[in-house]
């Protein structure tokens, strides 16, 4: 039987006193992946950025666990550490921090007492290669002067490296063009034999590449229904006006 | 005139302003403190001539300056150490010993041909200055770096005069990391056309530190180019004040200069002041000049945390960054790898103090 990796209990978020997530529930297990949707201002950045620690939102409700542990108290790296991985709608530049002394830096924080050179450097210049990535990535500044097909692609290069048990993915198609998605969603697919993948999009087309279990739709800070990959096909063609009452 | 006769410089003098002599001169005004010669020490185990390297040592002629910094440092050093240097493409490293109570060093570069030298002083002087001349000769490149292991109490008078001539480049990087209260004074003269000059200086401010650093560059001549880049961080109750003195002289067209301050505080105590100051009195020039100062980003830190650094080490990766990225304007490779490589021992110790 599969573990459960995420699981989400009513939860409730604000953010400087305004209430953004209203009763959230979400569960998911290893091997799975979810696709969340819904209009701009749902809430589904609010979900990604409180599952992985955020501080300025305050949970004023409800529950997380993550393989079984509450994970409220948990700090953005030790959840990082647990295995949780976020990949950025908007990644951060780091000027003067170099691709590759990131990794390999965040790589040992993660790893730990497993972390081993030799294996880290296999892995990355595999990983590269399969997301078609330049070494000389790997001399420039984090983020730094990136495109955003760029980043997202170095967002996705992180998390292969890091080996989540549970990725959740902030619209990592946003700025993609059909051949990088394709690529992007290759290496996303790869890391999902043993882990939890939570993908929100605004688009049908990446599930194309990334094929999901489960399909949730957020309105107003709450899931008002799921369903297979055919609700994003609906929602693609009916939009969310339907789904309002 | 003695320095001890000269009158302490008033607060209007903009060089002592922010940071008063009485701050950083070796003991009390009226004392007369037991000035040792600091070692000079070549690290390269290729031989000095093969490195285009040699060096003789002379007696210290005082300087005619009404600077009581530089009145102070020439007549208290007994010699000057004369280093010619004929051509290197590899980095030639000297190291300075300063381990008497009040420690001096006074040095002057003769660049005849293009060269790459960087200096690193290491000691238990609780007072330490430095003078350092140089003359950089038509044609030729030269890379110079600096930077300091000196104890945390101790107290450094950096004063430093350069002449570039035509076609000349010269890169000139610092890292300051530690000392209590420093003072550097550095002045470059752009004398004949062509020359290029580069500035790229870090700062690191922990504890009560002070660091004042004031460069001068002076444009005598048009075409001619200046690039300075100041980067500071300050952490817990550090100060440090940067000024930018440009001037462009009356005729000087065509010079291209640009200074940039920018500051990171990481605590609410910590100060950091940058003062650009452009006297221009030619017509056709550019100058630029700009500065900023701002806390750490938090957005940065979460980005960093979710990668699994925990906060300490993420603001320390981010003040690695910020820092070695005041070298990015140097046209030597060799000498901001060297400069970036000084600045990740510096925060590696730290983290590991």
């Amino acid at each position: 039987m599969s573990e459960l990796v995420l699981d989400v209990k009513n939860l409730h978020v604000s953010i400087e006193g305004s209430p953004i997530l209203k009763g959230l529930d979400l569960q998911v297990k290893e091997g799975e992946v979810h696709a969340i949707m819904g209009r701009n201002g749902a809430g589904k950045s609010t979900l990604a950025s409180v599952v992985m620690g955020h501080p300025a939102y305050e949970i004023t409700d409800g529950e997380i666990h993550y393989r079984g542990t509450d994970i409220k108290e948990m700090d953005v790296f030790e959840r990082a550490r647990a295995g949780m991985f976020l990949s950025f709608q908007y990644p951060a530049a780091v000027p003067g921090v170099k691709v590759g002394t990131f990794l390999k830096k965040s790589t040992e924080a993660v790893q730990g007492d497993n972390f081993n050179a030799r294996e880290f450097r296999s892995d990355m210049k595999n990983n590269m290669s399969s997301l078609d990535i330049d070494r000389s990535y790997l001399n420039r500044y984090v983020n730094d002067g990136f495109s955003g097909g760029e980043k997202k692609r170095l967002e996705i290069l992180q998390m292969m490296m890091l080996k989540p048990k549970m990725a959740i993915l902030d619209e990592t198609d946003s700025g993609l063009d059909i051949d990088a998605m394709k690529i992007v969603s290759a290496g996303v697919n790869s890391v999902i034999d043993g882990s939890g993948v939570l993908v929100i999009t605004h688009y049908q087309r990446l599930l194309d590449y990334i094929k999901p279990d489960f399909v949730h739709v957020m309105i107003d800070g709450k899931i008002v229904k799921s369903g297979g990959p055919e609700l994003a096909l609906k929602l693609e063609e009916k939009g969310y006006d339907w789904l309002d009452n | 005139m003695m320095y001890q006769k000269m009158q302490s410089p008033p607060r209007y003098n903009h060089l002592w302003k922010y940071t008063p002599w009485r701050e950083v001169s070796p003991g009390k005004l009226s004392d007369k403190p037991e000035f040792q010669e600091s070692g000079l020490v070549y690290l390269n185990s290729e031989s000095e001539q093969s490195m285009g390297f040699s060096v003789q040592t002379e007696g210290s002629v005082p300087l005619s300056s009404e600077d009581i910094a530089r009145a102070c440092l020439s007549q208290e050093a007994t010699k000057t150490h004369v280093i010619d240097l004929n051509g290197n493409e590899d980095m030639v490293n000297l190291r300075i010993d300063a381990n008497s109570e009040f420690s001096i060093m006074r040095i002057h570069f003769n660049v005849k041909q293009s060269s790459k030298v960087c200096v690193e002083v290491v000691g238990t002087a609780s007072w330490f200055g430095l003078l350092i001349t140089g003359k950089i000769n038509s044609n030729c490149h030269f890379d110079f770096g600096y930077s300091e292991k000196l104890p945390e109490s101790s107290r450094v008078v950096r004063c430093e005069d350069w002449r570039l001539n035509r076609s000349s480049v010269f890169n000139m990087a610092g890292l300051s990391t530690q000392s209590f209260r420093r003072k550097s004074d550095l002045r470059i003269s752009l004398e004949e056309s062509s020359s290029e000059f580069y500035g790229s200086l870090a700062v690191h401010g922990l504890g009560s530190k002070k660091d004042d650093t004031h460069v001068e560059i002076d444009h005598q001549v048009g075409n001619t180019f200046s690039d300075l880049n100041i980067k500071t961080a300050c952490d817990e109750s550090s100060r440090s004040i940067s000024t930018g003195r440009l001037y462009i002289r009356e005729g000087a067209d065509g010079v291209d200069s640009g200074q940039v301050f920018r500051n990171l505080l990481l605590s609410e105590k910590a100060r950091a002041d940058s003062i650009p100051e452009l006297e221009v009195y030619a017509d056709d020039v550019q100058a630029r000049h700009g500065a900023a100062s701002a806390p750490v980003d938090e957005e940065l830190i979460y980005y960093l945390m979710s990668r699994g650094l925990d906060r300490e080490n993420s603001i320390s990766t981010l003040v690695e960054g910020f820092l070695a990225d005041a070298y990015s304007n140097l046209k030597s490779e060799k000498l901001r790898e060297e400069m970036r490589t000084r600045l990740r021992i510096h925060l590696d110790c730290l983290a590991n103090h």
